[in-house]
């Protein structure tokens, strides 16, 4: 029977290799996962301009929709709203309706 | 053999020694060239440009807004059929197809421009025909919501996203941002590899800084439209105007017509991009009234001295000065009557009376003749010619002609008087953002000089209430349930060319303020060269009282009665607040008796209490008026103090 405890001396310098190989693996793993982590900021800072780009975009329509000019129309046509006329009778309730100085 | 070995090992241990040594010679003293192949192959530059800043009004509306768009360039050397693809894209872009032809038969062209700032619906359609020798590159679009709404006053970018005119060129640096340059190393693929950076590289973006007006959009748009159609109706040249908050000096509205769509700038008439508020002077006709009856109070000219109405002619140095018409023919008239019935004779009297000098430093007082320091290009000062001046000169300057004022200087006069005699300095800018920092910086109003008492400006301010009230010139200008004040203005125009003026071409403006008692808005209305008619009387106050009952609504004002009483008796309430502003502060420190809090406002009243550990009761708003127990008696033992406020 073979005595690993008596020849484990044998066996060190195979340990010291498989010590050195298993260490420049992880390195190799550590950069490659890094290098992996950067395309996927790469990804994710493209996408957050995108959404940027979209961001603006809908503020502007968000403008383009709420101008007074549209919205003048709006309340002309859609709505039956238009502005007051003289010899309209708008009633204010309360008193301070006008207010004696 | 042994010596051989040794000669080929000799060999190769000097090659080996020069290798090494080479190498360290590369290594610790670098060759330029070497290094610039090293950055060539392994590093790039990254640019990042920044988003332009978003301008809003007052109320955060945007007005201008930067998006990125998509701009169709072609490579022709890659191009086999550009007959077939012109025809193509010709109807899509909607360009002729021999222009689109010219720029892309050329093989040894390598770029040229199709069309810059395509709709989504463009490129996506291009995209999607996969075409060679046509291709996309994103660019900032500069987009307008409201198109032509405040155009002279904003400006516009030009291709390459740089102001050119107006806010946008005067704001262009703070807008735009600066530039992030980042060096990064990058793959075989040629993309960036960040880990060298250190910080976030979205953060290192730096967006351009947004900026807030003092325009109120909605404000400004119900302007426009009223200039529009008082344009239309008297088929005049132009018209324009300018809306200030006098208190502050915010411009509230600044309006010119005919206008030009800011999306496309380079469609219209380069002539119409100037801000004629700003930039041109014009004689203001009897607008320039209240200024010289305002010279006549500060000289000590009583408001009740009498003026001979000389039969509405006034003869001086051969020359005849008339009424507006030859019916109106006035008999000694007060200062407040000169102005409400624009009397040309009496207001020249008045000049007379108070001499080329005084009547100079009092306009120049006013900002008449200079510049205001208005954050604007080509801010016009007007002209206001230094003394002496002829007879003549003076008497017609007294009716607002041989002297040029551009619009905003009126419109800051007028708000001199409704703001109890201080003149504050325009602006436009409510308040700069800076995104990356969050930090936030306000303008603040500027007090530019007093130019009368608060008594003077509340006289005044009666003149001209009388000038829109029932006998008045200005009577179109009035507006149901709210008192106002105000001026109406003709003038001849000046023919640049032949000298003299136009027969028969007039200047009809009004310049007011409303709610008279206490002013929240100054308008200015001018409108050129009208056809039909053309007294300011008939043409400007009726947009004046439209836009003014406009304003006041929409700032939820509430209407009022009110008679010319309260105007001098508020007058009178300030002027006994500002004589106690300052003994008030002496005696404030005196223990066991009640402090002075008249003449404060509610929050330094509050304040002062604080301090003194006083408790207060309060009634009404604005300022201290009255306290109970007053000034200087002894402190009840409660430490109780009721303040009557001015409202």
């Amino acid at each position: 029977m073979y005595d690993l405890s008596q020849h484990k001396h044998n066996f060190k310098p195979f340990f010291n290799v498989i010590i050195v190989i298993c260490s420049l693996f992880t390195i190799v793993f550590f950069k490659m996962q890094l290098r992996s982590m950067n395309y996927d900021f790469l990804v994710r800072s493209r996408f957050y301009g995108t959404l940027q780009d979209k961001y603006y975009k809908n503020l502007m329509k968000q403008a383009h929709l709420t101008r007074s000019e549209r919205l003048e129309k709006w309340a002309h046509s859609r709505m039956t709203l238009d502005w007051a006329k003289e010899g309209q009778v708008i009633l204010v309730i309360g008193e301070k309706a006008a207010v004696p100085q | 053999m042994k010596s051989r070995i040794i000669f080929a090992g000799f060999v190769l241990g000097i090659f080996y020694i020069i290798f090494v040594g080479r190498g360290a010679w590369l290594q610790f003293f670098p060759d330029q060239r070497l290094i610039t192949v090293k950055k060539k192959n392994f590093e790039t530059l990254i640019k990042l440009k920044p988003r332009r800043g978003i301008i809003y009004d007052r109320h955060g509306r945007e007005l201008a807004i930067t998006v990125a768009s998509q701009s169709l360039f072609a490579d022709p050397s890659l191009i086999k059929y550009p007959k077939k693809i012109a025809k193509k894209l010709g109807p899509l872009l909607n360009i002729p197809y021999h222009r689109i032809y010219k720029k892309i038969k050329n093989k040894n062209r390598r770029f040229v421009w199709l069309k810059r700032h395509t709709s989504e619906k463009e490129s996506n359609l291009i995209q999607s025909w996969k075409i060679r020798g046509l291709a996309f590159l994103e660019e900032p679009k500069r987009v307008y919501p409201n198109g032509s709404l405040l155009a002279q006053t904003l400006g516009f970018v030009g291709h390459e996203g740089h102001g050119l005119e107006g806010l946008e060129l005067i704001y262009d640096k703070i807008l735009s941002g600066e530039e992030t340059k980042v060096l990064v190393r990058k793959d075989a693929m040629g993309r960036p590899l960040f880990s060298d950076i250190d910080t976030n590289l979205m953060a290192l973006r730096a967006n351009g800084t947004d900026i807030y007006l003092t325009i109120d959009s909605d404000l400004q748009f119900f302007f426009e439209k009223e200039l529009k159609k008082v344009v239309e109706k008297y088929s005049a040249r132009s018209a324009l105007g300018v809306i200030m908050a006098p208190q502050t000096g915010e411009i509230m509205a600044m309006a010119n017509y005919p206008s030009f769509d800011l999306n496309h700038p380079f469609h219209s008439d380069p002539g119409l991009f100037r801000n004629r508020c700003v930039t041109d002077a014009f004689e203001p006709g009897s607008t320039l009234k209240p200024f010289i009856m305002s010279a006549a109070l500060k000289k000590g000219i009583l408001p009740s001295t009498r003026y001979d109405g000389m039969k509405g002619q006034l003869s001086i140095e051969g020359h005849i000065i008339k009424e507006a018409e030859s019916t109106h023919q006035f008999e000694n008239m007060t200062l407040r009557e000169i102005l409400s019935y624009s009397s040309n004779v009496g207001a020249a009297q008045v000049a007379l009376d108070l001499g080329d000098d005084f009547l100079y430093h009092s306009l120049k007082d006013f900002g008449f003749g200079t510049r205001l320091g208005f954050v604007f290009p080509g801010e016009s000062a007007g002209i206001l010619n230094k003394t002496p001046w002829k007879k003549l000169q003076l008497a017609t300057i007294g009716f607002g002609h041989s002297i040029s004022v551009t619009p905003l200087q009126i419109v800051t006069a007028y708000s001199a008087i409704a703001n109890g005699g201080l003149i504050k300095q325009p602006y436009l800018t409510q308040s700069v953002f800076y995104k990356e920092s969050g930090e936030k910086k306000i303008f603040k109003p500027k007090t530019l000089n007093r130019v009368l008492t608060s008594e003077q400006a509340k006289v005044i301010t009666v003149m001209l209430i009388s000038a829109v009230s029932e006998g008045g010139t200005g009577v179109k200008a009035q507006v149901k349930g709210f008192l106002s004040a105000g001026k109406t203005g003709t003038a001849q125009v000046v023919d640049s060319e032949e000298g003299g003026y136009i027969k028969g071409q007039y200047i009809s403006s009004f310049a007011g303020f409303i709610p008279a008692h206490d002013p929240k808005f100054v308008i200015y209305v001018v409108v050129q060269q009208p056809q039909k008619k053309f007294y300011g009387s008939t043409v400007a106050a009726p947009v004046f009282s439209k836009v003014a009952e406009y304003a006041v609504r929409q700032s939820g004002l509430s209407p009022v009665l009110i008679t010319e009483k309260n105007i001098l008796q508020k007058a009178k309430k300030q002027t006994h607040a500002q004589n106690h502003k300052k003994p008030s502060r002496d005696l404030s420190s005196e223990k066991g008796k009640t402090p002075d809090f008249i003449g404060l406002s509610l929050r330094k009243a509050y304040q002062k209490a604080r301090k003194e550990q006083i408790l207060l009761k309060v009634k009404g708003s604005g300022q201290v008026i009255q306290t109970h127990p007053p000034p200087l008696s002894p402190l009840p033992t409660n430490k109780k103090v009721e303040l009557i406020l001015s409202e």
